[in-house]
């Protein structure tokens, strides 16, 4: 007999799981693939920074920041080899190759509390970080140098460079500004002294937003923030923006003469210490010509204005323009001044061709004018002669190669001023007669009598004084009028000298009506102009 | 006495010495005026009211204000002016002798916009009663910037306002 269903063997199979032994190899093998893959597969390029000094800086904390994205961070700060400086080990970001040229700046942002602005306040609570700009060299470099503030060769897309050298004693310190009507449009990112020529270089970075406001022509001066001027013109006091007021900086200008061509980086240029020797220099270009200036000097200087029929048509550049200094000294040697002309729309060439026409025709003359009462003689005016008065040709029609206006005589008013008190001082008034005085004593008498009395006015006792009086002055006519002793022409004399200021009152009583309506005006000089009332513009 | 009146002229005249190097300028109105206008002009009575009573060109400036021009003035009188004008064209209108003829200004100005104004109110009377009251404006603008050809403006106004009473008065 057979079994049917013989029994199975039963099979032993042992469970398929792993043993939790192998858990710590794995994870030390996942940690090891991890770290090979941050530290060599995924690394960034290692770099070395050098600097004087390492304040606030720390390892494994300090980063590197490129338009304020993190890039790399700092690992290891250590002293250099000859300890006159420290190395920072700095790990870039993989993918950063590209910003390490050779020309890349890194520079240390911190806290910094400038008399123009504050910056780096983020850094108080982050710590500071190193700033990376980068250069457009082709070549790559692995050490750097670790700058405190922006090297005077530093560029950036953002800004165009130039420099400007400025002799005057204005110090400008590092991040002042440069401002256009109190916006700022860049900014001083270095500023040195040149010890052997005695001058300060300023690299100034110009926002590339705002190039349109230079241009070839443009002039820099030192805005100290407050321009305060106590001239002909009166008081002027002008104050800038507050920051500027605090640490003044740059401004500038191209008075109305702009130029086609544009302002190129890494122009060098002087930076003016004020408004008015700016002024002056954007006239250099323009044409010149010298005014021999007879006499005395009196209040013209360089920069003083020259005005044609009373608008202002250029500046003095220069006065005594003398190619030899000894001309000084010579008796009744004219003072050459140097003019340069301009007037808005009209070109060189225009004003060229009108001075040109006039020193042909002697129509065209120059004299010296006072802008005020308490300022002789700080303006050069030009004058148009009609037909009827012509100019005097110049001894010399060129004076150091430069075309000379003649000089005609001032007719200004502090001239006729001086005159008038001059021939006033001529007048021989000892030879005016006794009765004279005696009837001026007289009037004397009856005022006090007058004033004494002018409670209980006396009358009687008026009546007799003013009789009196009256009897002198009669008596006192008679003689001007030429009686027996009196003074031969002396009521001429008197009649002349009458017509004279009585011509003279004529001509200063608009003056006079100028004065009463605004009694500043004697002090301060003329507050502007009468406004312009318009007409109907025909195309 | 030289010690008082040499100050006193030095100081009169330095008073008016801020205008020294100021170009000034005057205009006439009556430049064609006949001869014959004197003969009526003692029957005419210009009055200049507040605001016109000034030898300047006045020039408005905003609407509550006037300015007085300091460079640019009436020769002779504005008042003398308008009196002349006034009595040439009253001449043509033939009036019975004995009327006397009021002009009052109200407002005789030019504006930093162009605008020419003048607001006069005329009357004549004779015998002591009143003729004719009439109030006559001129609105015009300048053809041109500047004082020459406001002052042309003016003057081409009143002459209208003056021919257009002596023809209400006819």
């Amino acid at each position: 007999m057979t079994d049917k269903n013989p029994v199975k063997k039963a099979v032993l199979r042992k469970p398929a799981h792993l043993s939790l032994a192998w858990v710590v190899p794995l994870l030390a093998l996942i940690i090891t693939v991890m770290l090979l893959w941050h530290n060599t597969i995924n690394k960034g390029p290692e770099i070395t920074l050098t600097a004087s000094e390492a304040s606030g800086i720390e390892a494994g904390k300090t980063l590197v920041k490129f338009r304020s994205v993190s890039v790399g961070k700092v690992t290891a700060v250590k002293l250099a080899d000859n300890y006159r400086g420290v190395e920072l080990q700095v790990s870039m970001d993989p993918g950063t190759e590209a910003l390490l040229n050779q020309d890349s700046v890194f520079y240390v942002v911190k806290p910094r509390v400038q008399s123009a602005n504050i910056s780096g306040l983020d850094t108080i609570l982050s710590g500071n970080y190193i700033q990376l700009y980068k250069g457009n060299a082709h070549e790559q470099a692995s050490e750097f140098e670790l700058h405190d503030e922006l090297p005077a060769d530093f560029s950036d897309a953002d800004m165009r460079l130039i420099t400007l050298i400025s002799t005057g004693r204005k110090k400008l310190n590092v991040s002042d500004p440069v401002t256009f009507k109190g916006f700022e449009v860049g900014r001083i990112v270095n500023a040195r002294l040149d010890e052997h020529k005695g001058q300060v270089v300023y690299k100034v970075g110009l926002d590339r937003k705002y190039l349109d406001l230079f241009n070839a022509n443009t002039v820099f001066w030192v805005n100290s923030g407050m321009d305060f001027s106590f001239g002909p013109s009166g008081i002027n006091f002008n104050t800038d923006a507050l920051q500027n007021l605090i640490s003044g900086g740059i401004t500038f200008d191209d008075f109305g003469k702009p130029s086609k061509a544009e302002l190129k980086a890494g122009t060098t240029l002087q930076l003016h210490d004020d408004r008015t020797s700016a002024a002056s220099a954007a006239l250099k270009r323009k044409p010149h010509y010298v005014v021999m200036i007879k006499g005395n000097l009196e209040n013209l200087a360089a920069g003083s204005m020259v005005k044609l029929r009373g608008v202002e048509a250029g500046r003095v550049l220069q006065v005594p323009w003398y190619a030899d200094g000894g001309e000084l000294l010579g008796a009744n040697r004219p003072i050459p001044a140097l003019i340069a002309l301009s007037v808005n729309g009209a070109s060189d060439q225009e004003i060229s061709d009108f001075v040109d026409k006039g020193l042909k025709n002697h129509t065209l003359c120059a004299s010296v004018g006072s802008s005020s009462l308490i300022s002789k003689g700080d303006l050069i005016t030009l004058e148009i002669k009609g037909a009827k008065g012509k100019c005097q040709a110049p001894k010399i029609a060129q004076y150091r190669g430069t075309a000379v206006i003649p000089t005609a005589e001032s007719s200004s008013f502090t001239d006729q001023l001086s005159e008038l008190s001059r021939k006033l001082n001529e007048i021989d008034y000892a030879g005016i007669s006794k009765d004279v005085r005696k009837t001026l004593q007289g009037i004397d008498k009856l005022l006090a009598t007058l004033d004494s009395k002018s409670s209980e006015l006396d009358v009687s006792g008026l009546s007799e004084n003013l009789e009196k009086t009256l009897k002198e002055l009669d008596k006192t006519l008679s003689t001007l009028r030429g009686g027996a002793d009196g003074v031969p022409g002396l009521l001429d004399t008197l009649e002349q000298v009458l017509t004279e200021l009585d011509k003279t009152v004529k001509e200063v009583r608009p003056g006079l009506k100028r004065t009463s309506r605004d009694p500043s005006l004697v002090i301060f000089g003329g507050s502007g102009a009468d406004p312009i009332p318009a007409g109907e513009q025909h195309e | 006495m030289n010690k008082k009146l040499i100050p006193a002229v030095l100081l009169l005249l330095a008073l008016s010495g801020c205008a020294g190097s100021q170009e000034n300028f005057t205009y006439t109105m009556t430049s064609d005026i006949k001869a014959g206008a004197l003969l009526y002009s003692n029957d005419i009575e210009v009055a200049l009211l507040n605001g016109t009573d000034s030898d300047s060109l006045m020039v408005r400036t905003s609407e509550v204000s006037v300015h007085p021009a300091l460079s640019h003035q009436w020769s002779g009188g504005l008042e003398s002016q308008l009196k002349l004008i006034m009595a040439d064209e009253m001449g043509s209108a033939g009036l019975p002798s004995g009327t006397k003829v009021t002009v009052k200004v109200l407002r005789f100005e030019g504006s930093t916009s162009g605008e020419v104004a003048e607001d006069c109110l005329i009357s004549a009377s004779r015998g002591g009663k009143t003729l004719f009251e009439q109030p006559l404006s001129y609105r015009g603008a300048q053809s041109g910037t500047g004082y020459a050809k406001l002052a042309l403006e003016l003057r081409r106004g009143f002459y209208q306002i003056a021919s257009e009473a002596a023809a209400l008065m006819r």
